[in-house]
C-alpha cells in the first residue's frame, strides 16, 4: 500500500498530461470531457430553476474548484467546435462551418442546443452593438 | 481563475483563445472572444506578469 502513495501522484500527473496534452492535436481534451462539458453548458441554460441550480453547483464542485485548467481549455475549444445558437443566434443559420467542426465526434451533443429557446440577450447589448 | 493556473496550462489556454480570435468569422462571437482576451490581459496586468 505504501507504494500506492508513490505511484498515484505520478499517475495523477500523467492523467493531467493526457487531459491537457502538449502535442499538436486538434483537441487537447478527451471527447468524453467535451461531452460532459457540453451537457453542463446545456443544463446551465435550462429554464427549470432546479436544473440550473444543480448545474451551477456541479460547475462549482466538479470543474471550477477541482480542474479549472480543464474547464477553461474546454470552453476555449468549445468556441471553435460548438454551434450553440444561444451564444450567437445568427451562427447556426449562417451556414458557415469552421474546419474543426467535422473533426469533433461529440458535435451532435452541441447541435441539440439549437433546440433550446433563445434566452434574453439584454446583457449582451453593449457587446453586440460594437462595430469592428 | 485564469491567473491562478500554472504557467504551462495558462499559455496553452491563452494560445487557444487567440487562435479562436484569429479564425472566428462571426463578428458577435469574435467580440465575445475579445472580451475574454481582454479579461486575461487585465489579470496579467493586475498581477504584473506575462
Amino acid at each position: 500500500m505504501r507504494g500506492c502513495h508513490r505511484v498515484f501522484p505520478f499517475l495523477r500527473s500523467r492523467v493531467l498530461a493526457v487531459g491537457l496534452g502538449t502535442w499538436p492535436t486538434m483537441s487537447m481534451l478527451a471527447p468524453d470531457v467535451h461531452a460532459e462539458l457540453g451537457q453542463l453548458l446545456l443544463a446551465l441554460q435550462a429554464k427549470d430553476n432546479t436544473v440550473r441550480s444543480q448545474a451551477e453547483e456541479h460547475l462549482q464542485n466538479n470543474w471550477t474548484n477541482t480542474r479549472p485548467e480543464v474547464l477553461l481549455m474546454g470552453l476555449a475549444e468549445q468556441i471553435a467546435a460548438s454551434k450553440d445558437s444561444s451564444v450567437c443566434p445568427q451562427r447556426s443559420m449562417s451556414g458557415h462551418h469552421n474546419s474543426a467542426d467535422t473533426d469533433y465526434p461529440w458535435k451532435d451533443t452541441f447541435l441539440r442546443s439549437r433546440d433550446f429557446p433563445p434566452y434574453s440577450h439584454e446583457d449582451e447589448k453593449d457587446t453586440n452593438s460594437r462595430e469592428h | 481563475m485564469f491567473i491562478s493556473l500554472n504557467k504551462e496550462h495558462a499559455v496553452l489556454i491563452r494560445t487557444k483563445l487567440l487562435e479562436n480570435l484569429l479564425q472566428e468569422v462571426d463578428r458577435t462571437v469574435r467580440n465575445k472572444i475579445s472580451d475574454a482576451v481582454a479579461e486575461i490581459g487585465r489579470q496579467y496586468s493586475d498581477n504584473s506578469s506575462s
